[in-house]
């Protein structure tokens, strides 16, 4: 079930009609949700169930324990700990020996190594990230641990952020759930007009390039010419954009119906001055997550600057990492780690002219490797790049320059516009805002193409 | 309880009812999706086949696939 089909609209409908019959009892509230949640979870595969509420078993624990007098250390190891073999027996185990056994090749050693097969738990990555956070959070004292197993259970689990974030803090989340549930009228105009542009970003732009021109080209660069590889780029980097912070405006919207408000995820990430100023725009949430749980732990912005530097590097690669358990992830994120240290110690932002132009010629040319599954992908892709070969391969050019230019547009509308916007929304009556609501999902799924693919952040 | 989230919902829930009057055999799709469980999945498939025998007394267009191809055929856009 993912948020844009019919099935995932009723099950909502039925949930927020839920809600609003309890919403008076605050207990009562939260379990619907949390079941709700599980359910969410269980339609893609009940098995996996009771690898989240493990999950969440560990954190409220750990928690728990943190909070009593005397030594902490251990348990904060044990638990942050096992919560990164979970991780990365499903996600890294395969990869890591599909390497080893590659180097024991290389080095004449060859040697069969233990293979497992198996499924990537969805949404793996953010809820074990949720719970390190509260780990941590409870630690720091910034937060008092939850003695209700039901709290964290459901900051983990909450179905609008359980697949594919925002990285939701537990500092922020767990005052909401005792807030009484009370929707005016400006945040019900806020929620649709998340929902309807996340929705639109979604399913009529993002996988109309994937299907056009995208996954044509880098499934088989060598068929393209020049101007197709290009366009290829250039249409992933909107894909991806839309793909993903639509993913996020929906579910900032779906979670603010049901009384809850998460922080923006992207804030114009291609209008970026900077590489610094980018990753402060893209993915906020987990840039967030890595600065303040991995970035600063490793010394942050302390010591001489080779050492940032290299702590950067370090903190980088990891972050590409998290992305997918393969070596182009790894190499985007190192190259990504490097760019910015150099832009920290020479200051790059502030000697050189035309600098924003080189972000964002950089951070496109770096969605290469990224969006290829090998390096000999990313090569051939880049061999049709500099091919010279100028024909033209798809009968739809002017559809997709149409749906770049439009992808482009959602990223560069001017901040100042939306509140005008949301003011003369927020001022028709609630039964003519649904109206309006049910119209534009209604017009997005019929400019959609049949079926929906999945969102690309789901395989993280 | 809140008024406006009340009045919101209730028009969702009429919405919805439209979209399947007006939107085929979709729904019918959906039922045999449900998994199995026990006996519920038999009684909810039953209970949409015969609202949309019911429908098709009412309503006989699929005024949203109508839609669906004016778009389509308009932007140029495949299916």
């Amino acid at each position: 079930m993912i948020f844009p089909t019919i099935s995932f609209i009723i099950f909502y409908i039925i949930v927020i009609t839920l809600y609003l019959v309890v919403s008076s009892a605050k207990n009562i509230r939260k379990y619907v949700l949390l079941l709700s949640s599980y359910i969410f979870y269980a339609a893609w595969d009940w098995r996996f169930l009771a690898l989240l509420v493990f999950v969440s078993f560990i954190a409220w624990g750990a928690g728990l324990i943190l909070e009593r007098e005397g030594p902490k250390y251990r348990i904060k190891l044990i638990s942050i700990s096992s919560l990164l073999i979970i991780l990365g027996l499903f996600k890294y185990y395969n990869f890591f020996i599909l390497s080893l056994q590659d180097l024991f090749r290389e080095t004449f050693l060859e040697r069969d190594l233990l293979w497992l097969s198996f499924i990537l738990p969805l949404g793996i990555s953010f809820y074990i990230f949720q719970a390190i956070s509260y780990i941590f959070d409870v630690d720091r004292k910034q937060l008092s641990a939850s003695k209700d197993f039901a709290n964290v259970a459901l900051y983990i689990s909450f179905f609008p952020q359980l697949v594919a974030g925002p990285i939701v803090r537990a500092t922020s989340f767990f005052p909401q759930i005792k807030k009484n549930y009370s929707i005016n009228q400006r945040t019900i105009a806020e929620a649709i007009l998340l929902i309807s542009i996340g929705l639109f970003k979604k399913i009529v732009i993002a996988n109309y390039l994937a299907i056009l021109i995208v996954d044509p080209v880098f499934s088989f660069p060598e068929e393209h010419g020049s101007f197709d590889t290009l366009l290829a780029v250039l249409a992933y980097a909107v894909q991806i954009y839309c793909d993903f912070s639509g993913y996020s405006d929906m579910a900032i919207g779906l979670a603010l119906l049901l009384g809850y408000r998460f922080p923006p995820n992207f804030n114009q990430p291609y209008s970026a001055r900077s590489l610094k100023d980018f990753w402060s725009r893209w993915h906020i949430s987990l840039s967030s997550w890595i600065r303040d749980y991995l970035y600063i732990p490793l010394g942050g912005n302390k010591g001489s600057k080779i050492r940032q530097a290299i702590v950067l590097l370090v903190t980088m690669s990891l972050a590409g990492l998290w992305h997918g358990a393969s070596w182009n992830f790894l190499v985007w994120g190192a190259l990504h780690g490097t760019a910015l240290s150099a832009e920290r110690l020479l200051s790059l932002d502030k000697k050189l002219p035309f600098y924003r132009y080189f972000t964002i010629i950089f951070v496109l040319s770096l969605w290469i490797p990224f969006r290829s599954g090998t390096w000999d992908e990313t090569e051939n892709l880049v061999a049709s790049m500099f091919s010279g070969n100028f024909y033209f391969s798809s009968g739809y050019y002017p559809q997709i320059t149409v749906l770049v230019t439009l992808g482009f547009l959602m990223n560069f509308i001017p901040i100042r516009w939306m509140p005008e916007i949301l003011k003369n929304f927020t001022i028709l009556p609630a039964v003519l805002k649904a109206v309006c609501f049910a119209l534009l999902i209604l017009l997005c799924f019929a400019c959609a193409q049949d079926g929906v693919a999945p969102f690309i952040y789901f395989q993280f | 309880m809140n008024s406006e989230i009340k009045y919101f919902i209730i028009v969702l829930w009429i919405m919805i009812i439209v979209s399947w009057l007006i939107s085929g055999e979709i729904f019918i799709d959906l039922a045999f999706d449900i998994p199995d469980f026990f006996f519920v999945d038999d009684l909810i498939i039953s209970a949409i086949l015969k609202l949309e025998s019911l429908k098709l007394l009412l309503i006989e267009t699929n005024y949203f696939s109508l839609l669906r191809e004016l778009i389509h055929e308009w932007t140029g856009l495949p299916g």
